[in-house]
């Protein structure tokens, strides 16, 4: 007995490696060996989607590219998904990053989906990369001011006064859309203050599971007409536009390393309680 | 530097600056150019700033290869810093630059964030333990999050997502909207104190 | 003129503003003194200090890893540097070390004057050493494997960090949680708060964090700004109850008043 006491009293107490060892197992096997699982869609993505959907031939999309390399893992996917759903919608695609390496994600992600963007026939006329506008919070202050003013060149130096993918567009309010890839700030509170409440555009988050929470109250309160939550929401987007890719063969390993977390939890309360236990019995 | 010069300047600045600013964004007047350029000059301060900020670090990792502490660290990073300034000085859509972001920084920076999951996993085993009935809640209110926004648990039961859904658009919304109406205030407040210069506690040393 | 949308939050922002001055005013006329509750949090920055000092080990402190320009972010860079200003001068009392990280440029300079500041005020101008402030890395992963780096290093006993921090803050706290050291955290971002909660000793949530500047300095005038920022939260509770009221009885006029 005091055998099993001891052995479930340092369940509680394992070296933090153990764990580390734990999670690299349980996120390396399904990626090695798929597990196939199904995957429902979310209220939040299938109202991102619909609301794609519905956009008309030629609607100009603002695509904001605010986030840093970390992120990639859970947004990139987010990325190539929508940007491919846009395509197949013949949208205008204008995107524009208030994070430096937004510019080069942006570019990266435009490279994946339609080839190098720069050499590309369509370039200038149904997508457009501004590049990095610096200023944070008032750099998307200005360019909701005016689209040209705030970007006078593209990411390759090309000037947009006449591009043709921005005829028509001088602010904010002249978007049907603008999606922003969310992950710190300026992020989606700071497109709230300085695009949607003045201009009244409508708003649709692609944002990492970690800052999901704090946003899910403007999806609420309709500020808001459709969010992409971490690799799952990638997953799920990739699923409705019909083409599964990274983000789904992700959710297998992303299932087995919640279910290793979860018994990790149950099993250190295993350990905590028969400490406990035995404290209360030597008392 | 005289009292004037430590505190009553930066005061009368902060003050004109900010009530200019908070006037610009709720009317509009034909000072709203200045307002414009001013945010700018903001942000051109900011980014000399980096100048100072990359100097200094410079100057502290030399007097570690100096003193030969870890000396061959300082030296990568140095050596890292002045190549990724002279790469990407011409432009930014310069191929080798983008080489370099995208096979260098990417992957770096994607493996730092992806120690979270290990942090997370760690810290999720030591701190989730049901010591009290608030406690108790919060382990069982993040396990059923966590096992509802795992595919897996579709296989069981549809209903967890849906409970997973609940938790999220319901209580945990109802917490934030709460936390973020009282940030809110707290902000206006700090900002109102700023202004007025009531809060000193950033220019430093003692109130008077 | 006006801009579209803006008026109800001109409103607000003036009736809230009016309630604060009121409230300074009528503390600078001795009318009545300001009282806040105990913010246990803020009194175990001595504890910190003390038991750092005790084991002869460092401090590691961070002001947020954001800097002075955006809405949210700027006035929890103030809050922190006000708790730097706090903890300087206990550590220069105390005689501990304490190492000051930065990840914003423009919060290098301001950081190394509190210090100094603190310094002298505490009396001990020589002990302020100006490479306790470092300046890690701009981007987030850099600066993150640069202070845990530094915690491995120097093994500390007490981690500080009050400001805009974002996900670096779970990777700081189960490092520090993992060397034994005690933690205070606080900070605004509500996607940080749980972490926060869950791993730190003690921890400020949202609005605490801004009225720490007030309560280490025990000045009246500031904790009279705290009060009013209480009574404005009273102010925003009653438009919560007569809009919930309003929605059930069907009426849209506080919602139409609210997009004016």
């Amino acid at each position: 007995m005091s055998e099993q006491g001891s052995f479930l009293t340092r369940l509680g107490k394992m070296d933090r490696r153990f764990m580390y060892v734990v999670i690299l197992i349980a996120v390396s096997i399904p990626l090695l060996r798929p597990l196939a699982l199904p995957l429902s869609v979310s209220p939040e993505t299938r109202l991102f989607y619909d609301y794609v959907q519905s956009l008309p031939s030629g609607a100009s999309v603002g695509l904001t590219f605010d986030c840093q390399p970390g992120a990639l893992p859970e947004l990139y996917p987010q990325m190539l998904a929508i940007l491919q759903h846009l395509k197949a919608r013949q949208t205008r695609m204008i995107c524009v990053a208030f994070f430096a390496e937004g510019a080069m994600i942006a570019h990266n992600a435009l490279t994946d989906v339609f080839g190098p963007p720069n050499s590309h026939p369509n370039y200038g006329k149904t997508f457009v990369n501004l590049g990095f506008i610096a200023g944070g919070e008032t750099g998307m202050a200005a360019f909701a001011k005016s689209v040209k003013g705030a970007a006078p060149q593209d990411y390759y130096g090309n000037p947009t006064a006449k591009m043709e993918v921005l005829s028509g567009v001088d602010t904010a309010k002249d978007f049907a859309l603008i999606i922003e890839f969310a992950y710190g700030t300026p992020g989606i509170p700071e497109i709230m203050r300085q695009m949607q409440s003045p201009y009244q555009v409508k708003i649709a988050a692609a944002a990492t599971a970690l800052i999901a929470t704090q946003i899910m109250p403007y999806l609420k309160s309709g500020q808001m007409v459709g969010m992409l939550t971490g690799l799952r929401g990638a997953a799920e987007y990739e699923n409705l536009i019909g083409k599964p890719g990274e983000a789904v063969a992700g959710m297998d390993a992303q299932s087995v390393a919640h279910v290793a977390i979860i018994l990790a939890i149950l099993v250190g309360n295993v350990g905590y309680y028969s400490e406990r236990r035995k404290q209360k019995r030597s008392m | 530097m005289s009292m004037f010069g430590k505190r009553t300047l930066p005061f009368a600045i902060t003050f004109v600056f900010g009530f200019f600013m908070v006037i610009d964004f709720f009317f509009s007047t034909p000072a709203s150019a200045i307002a414009s350029n001013v945010n700018t000059s903001f942000v051109v301060v900011a980014n000399f700033a980096v100048i100072t900020a990359v100097g200094t670090v410079t100057l502290m990792h030399i007097r570690r290869i100096q003193k030969k502490q870890e000396w061959y660290n300082s030296l990568a990073l140095l050596v890292v810093l002045y190549l990724t300034i002279a790469i990407g000085w011409s432009s930014p859509s310069d191929p080798t630059y983008l080489w370099w972001f995208n096979n260098l920084f990417v992957p770096l920076e994607t493996t730092v964030f992806c120690l979270l999951a290990f942090y997370i996993s760690s810290a999720s085993y030591r701190v989730f333990r049901a010591r009290s009935k608030e406690a108790a809640l919060l382990l069982v209110s993040a396990v059923l999050v966590m096992w509802g926004r795992a595919p897996i648990s579709a296989v069981i039961s549809e209903g967890f997502a849906a409970i997973a859904d609940w938790m999220m658009a319901v209580p945990n919304t109802a917490g934030m909207r709460g936390i973020v109406i009282g940030i809110g205030i707290g902000v206006i407040s700090i900002g109102i104190r700023t202004l007025l210069g009531i809060e000193r506690g950033y220019l430093g040393g003692k109130v008077e | 003129m006006l801009r579209s949308g803006a008026g109800s939050s001109f409103v607000f922002l003036t009736i809230f503003c009016v309630i604060l001055v009121a409230v300074v005013l009528l503390v600078r006329r001795g009318v009545f003194t300001p009282k806040i509750r105990r913010v246990s949090q803020l009194d175990a920055i001595a504890e910190l200090v003390g038991r750092a000092t005790e084991m002869g080990k460092p401090i590691h402190f961070m002001p947020g890893s954001g800097g002075l320009t955006g809405g949210d972010i700027a006035p929890q860079t103030i809050a922190g540097l006000s708790i730097l200003g706090y903890t300087s001068e206990l550590c220069a009392k105390y005689g501990s070390k304490m190492f000051v990280t930065i990840r914003v440029a423009e919060t290098q300079a301001l950081a190394r004057d509190i210090v100094q500041q603190a310094y002298l005020a505490a009396g001990k101008p020589d002990a302020f050493d100006p490479n306790q402030i470092i300046y890690v890395a701009p981007t987030s992963q850099s600066y993150t494997a640069g202070v845990l780096g530094l915690m491995n290093r120097e093994k500390i006993a007490a981690n500080i960090m009050v400001g805009a921090i974002w996900a670096e803050s779970i990777m700081f706290a189960e490092e520090a949680a993992t060397l034994g050291a005690m933690q205070l955290g606080g900070t605004a971002h509500t996607h940080q708060l749980p972490f926060m909660l869950a791993c730190c000793d003690y921890s400020l949530i949202g609005e605490e964090l801004f009225a720490a500047g007030a309560y280490v300095s025990k000045d009246p005038v500031q904790l009279a700004a705290v009060v009013g920022q209480d009574m404005c939260k009273l102010v925003a509770i009653a438009l919560i109850i007569i809009g919930v009221l309003a929605t059930i009885m069907g009426s849209p006029s506080l919602l139409n008043l609210l997009k004016w």
